[in-house]
């Protein structure tokens, strides 16, 4: 099976959207980036990637919880599918194997 | 989108505080179908938290970002969101059907060749025309615009004696210098015409330059105003002494050779033979345009000690040199109006209440388009200036007009094309934008083909374009091109886009596709009236001026000019020792030291093989050199004193020129005669209806001396038409008549006879003056040459008028070719039906005729006020008759008649079978 390729930008989008977990919607993850990251990636671009995610299967959305700091209107709430499950976790496994070719003696030279 | 009015009243907030509403309104209408209200509620809550952590500006910026963004067309919806708010698509065109609008529009150029063609044509001739006078547009308007502290440097436009005179009096920037504040730097330069001498080596020759206007004596100062990039010396010393120089590095370059500018330093130049300077500076060459292109400059300390000193007079309020001139830069802060104010005081202080003193700061950019302050070069006329843009952009919607016409008589034949299109998806939009497609794609073309032959057009009027007007393709340029093709695709393609996208498939496929009585023959018929009434404006104006120069320069002048040279003269006209004033004993003394000169040189001259007649004299009859007096009147005369003019020369001099004497007798031959010959004007303006009364009555024609009047002339000319000519008085004074005129013996002269004669004259001039320049002038060109500026205005109008013509006739000729082939039928039945060949044709031309006629009716009193406006700048004029706006029409309708009428005269000689078996 040819496996959907994620991006970098997609990556940390779809990890964000993961650890958001219920209240994952465009604005919170924009925010999210930004304060956490401190990577200032803006709405419009965090908007059509998870246009795209959702385009690849890995994300599913639905509507609902209007609150009133947004003027009462729904917001699209987005969730990790299986997919994008599986696709989070090869990422992880492909760069722990590529960490752990890395002599440990090298590494603690990084760290120190 | 009611909702949002709705929460504005939920959740009130300061109205800074709010994201701009048309961002909101666009996100509104133009976001992704079925997005617009989730967006809506993330935007504002990061509009929220942007104001939070990035500030009120920097949150708008990205918010109105963000919307531009996130708006069609420049995003779709890639995925189909279902939910509650999806509804049909209705705007949005297809980004995937470009390819195939590009396809399409180009198989429909390729096969519409003829329409192609002229749509091509029209509009690369257009642009073309925009593009060259967009440079030099450019140009004019890139003077003097790279200065440092370029709005604190001001000219002064000075009147003195009443008069402009493009100078100031010679102490007036010293004084300046002391009596005024709030001025930082006063700079005081004079312009000097002198040939250069560089002295060669040893044994070697000295190479002369002539003079090319490019040499001024500064005060130092002059270079903390202008700031120049010093290669060797610098500005605060290297002008500082008498008799130094400096050098640009191309003047260096010109003079020394290619050597250091260091070595330059210290090497000799003379002046008109006589004034030697060393050079003690050289400066780069600016690269920007400027009027103050010197690029010699001699210290001002050279005047006071060198013969300078006698054609300069820095201390005398009375005497005004042409010479002087003044650059000053203000101090920070001060309004110009504040000087203008203390120039109220200065006056008074140094000319008291009469003698017609005013000053004003004018800024120095924009000096480039007054002729009467800055600098004495050539300058631009602003009202031409933007004339020509006029131009241009008429030229350029007659070639749109023809695009519409063609396109929109065109659309028929696609109507079962786009009904298809339609029947298959396609939107309204989808299909304007296509056809944008293919206006963008000829006007491609047409630009590039523009670009193409800017450069052999620019060759091709060089002479009608100043001097440094130049192409090449720089950002502003391409910016200018990119713009050009903006607003043509635009123009040219909104109203046929807009036709095309409106036709109903239903009516269209069933093969309906000329709705009778519709309004798109009214517009068509409107924009040819359109096109033919700037036409005619342009003919009008071209047959007007036309006839205007032909009157001036064929008018009966009153004298002869006919094989008559007028030789090089002494005085300096260009920058001139000219004075205005009183005190003009020292150059008296000059005078008459050349008068003997000139005596001998006219003798000498005289006894050549070839001429007829030799005089000397001040001025020919008819010059710009002028010469008046304001207050002339009879002896003991109570009346009102009138203006008189001067023409010098001796009893011969009405002889030579042929002017006749209408009463009394010509001068006696005298050496110095104290009798003068007046016009009649002069006579009738003296208060005299009879002429012949004014005999031997006392002219007052000087402050202190009056002269008995021998007799009177005939009227003539002495001025360009564009002033009334003032009463006249000859008068005899050798030591005025510096000129030689003389006439030629033409009668069997072959040119090459006239050049060897000319030569030997030559000789005679340099056995005389050795240390001038000959130069010679035939009187019929040189007033030829007082309209060289109208016949430059005659040469663009004829060339506007014809490509406005020939751009209308082109659109015409589509227009006709089109309608001939769509009657194809309609012809063939009459034919069948027994009209004649001459009927069909009248029937076809007959609409075009009263186009025309309408376009004639509106474009009259246009053009008549225009030109009118024109003909008020010359004081002797032809009056503008009916018949030349009846014979633009005619003209007009036979070029019309004769575009048409081949396809006319086509169409109605075809055999009928032909188009009715097609069926």
């Amino acid at each position: 099976m040819k496996r959907a390729f994620l991006g970098e930008l997609e990556e940390v989008v779809l990890l964000t959207v993961a650890a958001l977990q219920e209240s994952a919607y465009c604005a919170s993850v924009t925010q999210a980036l930004d304060e956490q990251m401190g990577r200032s990636i803006s709405f419009p671009t965090v908007h059509t990637t998870l246009q795209r995610l959702e385009e690849k299967g890995f994300v599913s959305s639905r509507m609902g919880g209007a609150t009133a700091e947004r003027g009462g209107r729904q917001k699209r709430l987005f969730t990790v599918t299986a997919a994008g499950q599986r696709a989070l976790m090869e990422c992880r496994s492909v760069r722990t194997q590529l960490w752990d070719k890395i002599p440990i003696s090298i590494t603690q030279l990084w760290e120190a | 989108m009611g909702s949002l009015n709705h929460d504005d009243k939920h959740f009130p907030e300061p109205p800074d505080c709010r994201p701009p509403r048309w961002a909101i309104w666009l996100l509104n209408h133009f976001s992704p179908a079925g997005m617009e209200d989730e967006l809506q509620g993330d935007l504002q809550e990061m509009y929220t938290y942007w104001l939070k952590t990035v500030g009120i500006s920097k949150a708008r910026w990205r918010y109105i970002s963000a919307v531009l963004r996130l708006i069609r067309p420049f995003t779709w919806s890639r995925t189909n969101w279902n939910n509650n708010y999806t509804q049909p698509e209705t705007f949005v065109f297809q980004p995937a059907m470009l390819p195939n609008y590009l396809k399409i529009a180009s198989r429909k150029l390729a096969r519409n060749k003829i329409y192609s063609f002229i749509n091509v044509l029209g509009l690369t001739l257009g642009i073309c025309t925009c593009l060259v006078i967009y440079l030099i547009t450019q140009y004019e308007f890139s003077f003097d615009n790279f200065h440092e502290d370029r709005d604190r440097i001001y000219c002064v436009d000075a009147m003195v004696f009443g008069g402009r005179w493009n100078c100031v009096p010679g102490p007036m920037p010293a004084a300046m210098r002391q009596e005024m504040s709030g001025i930082q730097t006063v700079a005081a330069y004079q312009t000097y015409s002198a040939s250069t001498t560089i002295p060669g080596d040893k044994n070697e020759q000295p190479t002369r330059f002539e003079d090319d206007g490019s040499v001024a004596i500064v005060e130092p100062q002059y270079f903390d105003i202008f700031r120049y990039q010093w290669l060797s010396g610098n500005a605060a010393t290297s002008l500082s002494t008498p008799n130094s120089v400096v050098l640009t590095a191309e003047k260096a370059r010109k003079y020394f050779g290619d050597t250091e500018p260091d070595k330059i330093i210290g090497r000799t130049i003379f002046y008109q033979d006589s004034l030697m300077v060393r050079v003690t500076g050289v400066v780069a060459d600016w690269t920007g345009n400027s009027d103050y292109n010197f690029s010699q400059w001699i210290s001002y300390a050279t005047i006071p000690t060198s013969f300078l000193k006698r054609d300069i007079t820095l201390d005398s309020w009375d005497n005004l040199n042409r010479s002087s001139q003044v650059m000053i830069k203000l101090a920070k802060d001060v309004n110009p109006s504040q000087i203008d104010a203390q120039f109220i005081s200065f006056g008074k202080r140094h000319y008291g209440e009469k003698k017609g003193f005013a000053a004003q700061l004018k800024p120095l950019p924009g000096a480039h388009f007054h002729p009467e302050y800055g600098s004495m070069s050539r300058k631009a006329s602003l009202p031409v200036l933007y004339t020509l843009i006029a131009v241009a952009g008429f030229i350029l919607v007659l070639a749109i007009v023809n695009f519409v016409n063609l396109s929109t008589a065109q659309s028929m034949q696609r109507a079962r094309e786009i009904g298809v299109r339609k029947v298959l998806g396609g939107g309204r939009p989808g299909i304007a934008m296509q056809f944008f497609t293919e206006t963008l794609l000829l006007t491609i073309a047409a630009t590039s083909l523009a670009v193409l032959m800017v450069k052999p057009v620019m060759a091709l009027f060089a002479d009608l374009m100043p001097k440094g007007v130049h192409f090449q393709i720089d950002t502003t340029t391409l910016l200018f091109l990119l713009l050009v093709i903006a607003v043509t695709t635009f123009l040219a393609g909104f109203y046929p886009a807009r036709v095309l996208g409106s036709y109903q498939p239903t009516v269209t496929l069933k093969g309906i596709t000329a709705t009778p009585g519709s309004g798109k023959g009214t517009l068509r018929r409107g924009l040819i009236v359109f096109q033919f009434i700037i036409s005619l404006m342009f003919i009008i104006a071209s047959f007007v001026i036309g006839s205007q120069l032909r009157y001036v320069l064929h008018a009966d002048l009153g004298f002869k000019t006919d094989a008559v040279i007028t030789l090089g003269s002494s005085r300096n006209t260009s920058s001139g020792s000219s004075a205005i004033g009183s005190d003009k004993n020292m150059r008296k003394q000059q005078a008459i030291l050349e008068t003997g000169k000139i005596a001998v040189l006219a003798g000498k001259i005289q006894q050549l093989v070839g001429v007829e007649q030799v005089i000397r004299q001040w001025k020919s009859p008819m010059d710009k050199l002028h010469s008046g007096f304001g207050g002339g009147g009879l002896k003991n005369s109570t009346e009102k004193p009138i203006d008189i003019s001067f023409h010098f020369g001796n009893e011969d001099y009405i002889s030579f020129y042929g002017i006749k004497v209408i009463a009394g007798r010509n001068l006696l031959p005298e050496e110095s005669g104290r009798e003068v010959l007046i016009s009649e004007t002069c006579a009738r303006a003296l208060g005299f209806a009879d002429v012949s009364k004014a005999i031997g009555r006392e002219l007052v024609a000087s402050p202190v001396d009056t002269y008995p009047i021998a007799g009177v002339v005939a009227d003539f000319y002495e001025n360009s038409f564009h002033e009334a000519s003032w009463p006249i008085v000859i008068r005899h004074d050798p030591a005025r008549e510096t000129t030689i005129a003389v006439k030629i013996a033409s009668k069997g002269m072959a040119a090459g006879e006239l050049q060897t004669l000319i030569d030997k004259i030559e000789k005679e001039w340099k056995a005389v003056f050795p240390e001038k320049t000959f130069a010679y002038s035939f009187l019929d060109d040189s007033i030829a040459n007082m309209y060289a500026d109208d016949l430059r205005t005659e040469r663009l109008t004829n060339m506007a008028m014809g490509i406005t013509v020939f751009i209308s006739c082109l659109g015409l000729l589509g227009l006709a070719i089109f309608s001939t082939e769509r009657r194809a039928r309609e012809i063939g039945i009459r034919k069948v039906l027994g009209a004649t060949v001459s009927g069909i044709m009248v029937m076809l031309c007959k609409e075009i005729v009263l186009l025309i006629l309408i376009a004639l009716l509106i474009a009259s009193p246009l053009a008549w006020y225009f030109m009118h406006d024109w003909l008020q700048g010359f004081a002797y004029r032809t009056a503008l008759s009916v018949w030349i706006f009846i014979i633009a029409g005619a003209v007009t309708i036979s070029l019309a008649l004769l575009t048409v009428g081949f396809q006319a005269m086509r169409a109605a000689m075809a055999n009928p079978v032909k188009s009715l078996r097609s069926e």
